[in-house]
C-alpha cells in the first residue's frame, strides 16, 4: 500500500521514537537519582518536578502529534476522535478537581497546567491507540 | 449507510488489500467501511467506485433513518 505520511498534519514519525526515548531517560534518569539518593537540595525539589514534568509533555506531545507510518482518512478521523475525547475529559477533570477538594475537605486549589496537559495527552494517546486495536480487530 | 463492498470486491476476485493498496488506503480501512462502522469520504467512495466501475449509488445506499 501507499504510505500516506506527509498528507497530515503532525511531526514526521520518527518524532514518536523520540518521545519515548525522551520519556523513558526522563523516568531512568529520575530512578538512578532516588536509587543513589541524590541530594536534590543542590537544586530545588520543585525545579526537578517542573524540568522532569515539562520533558515528559514534550515526549507526550512527539507521540501525540506524530503521523502514522500509514496514515488514510480512517486513522485520521480516530485521531480527531481522540482528541476530542482528551478535551473533554480535560474539561471534566477540571470540573471534578475542585469538587474533589471540597468533598475532602481540603482547600480549593487551581489544577497545575502541566499536570493537566500531561492527562490530556495521554488520555489521547491511549485512546487513539484502543480506536486503532478496535478497527483493527 | 449500506454497502455492497464485499460482493463486488468477490465479483472482481479481489481481496481486501488488492483493493486497499488500489485506492492508496489501508486494508482495516476497508475492513471497516465494509463492516459499515466507518462512512468513507465522497473522494475515497468515488476511488472505490472507479475501481469496480460502477456509480457510487450502486454500492452505497444511504439506509431508512437516514433518508
Amino acid at each position: 500500500m501507499k504510505k500516506t505520511e506527509g498528507k497530515g498534519v503532525g511531526f514526521p514519525n520518527y518524532f514518536k521514537k523520540i518521545g519515548m526515548i525522551l520519556i523513558a531517560v526522563v523516568i531512568i534518569v529520575i530512578l538512578i537519582l532516588k536509587g543513589l539518593h541524590y541530594n536534590f537540595n543542590t537544586i530545588p525539589k520543585g525545579n526537578i518536578k517542573i524540568i522532569a514534568m515539562t520533558l515528559i509533555n514534550i515526549g507526550l506531545a512527539f507521540i501525540a502529534l506524530a503521523k502514522d507510518k500509514i496514515e488514510d482518512e480512517m486513522y485520521v478521523y480516530l485521531k480527531l476522535k481522540s482528541f476530542y475525547s482528551a478535551f473533554f475529559f480535560g474539561i471534566i477533570f477540571t470540573i471534578i478537581y475542585p469538587i474533589l477538594d471540597i468533598v475532602t475537605n481540603d482547600d480549593i486549589q487551581q489544577i497545575p497546567a502541566q499536570q493537566l496537559v500531561t492527562m490530556m495527552l495521554f488520555s489521547q494517546i491511549t485512546t487513539y491507540f484502543l480506536l486503532k486495536r478496535s478497527e483493527n480487530k | 449507510m449500506k454497502n455492497t463492498l464485499k460482493v463486488e470486491r468477490a465479483k472482481l476476485n479481489l481481496t481486501q488489500q488488492d483493493l486497499a493498496d488500489n485506492i492508496g488506503v489501508s486494508r482495516q480501512t476497508i475492513n471497516s467501511i465494509e463492516t459499515e462502522r466507518y462512512t468513507p469520504s465522497t473522494v475515497l467512495a468515488l476511488k472505490i467506485s472507479k475501481v469496480f466501475t460502477i456509480s457510487v449509488n450502486e454500492i452505497f445506499t444511504l439506509e431508512e433513518h437516514e433518508k
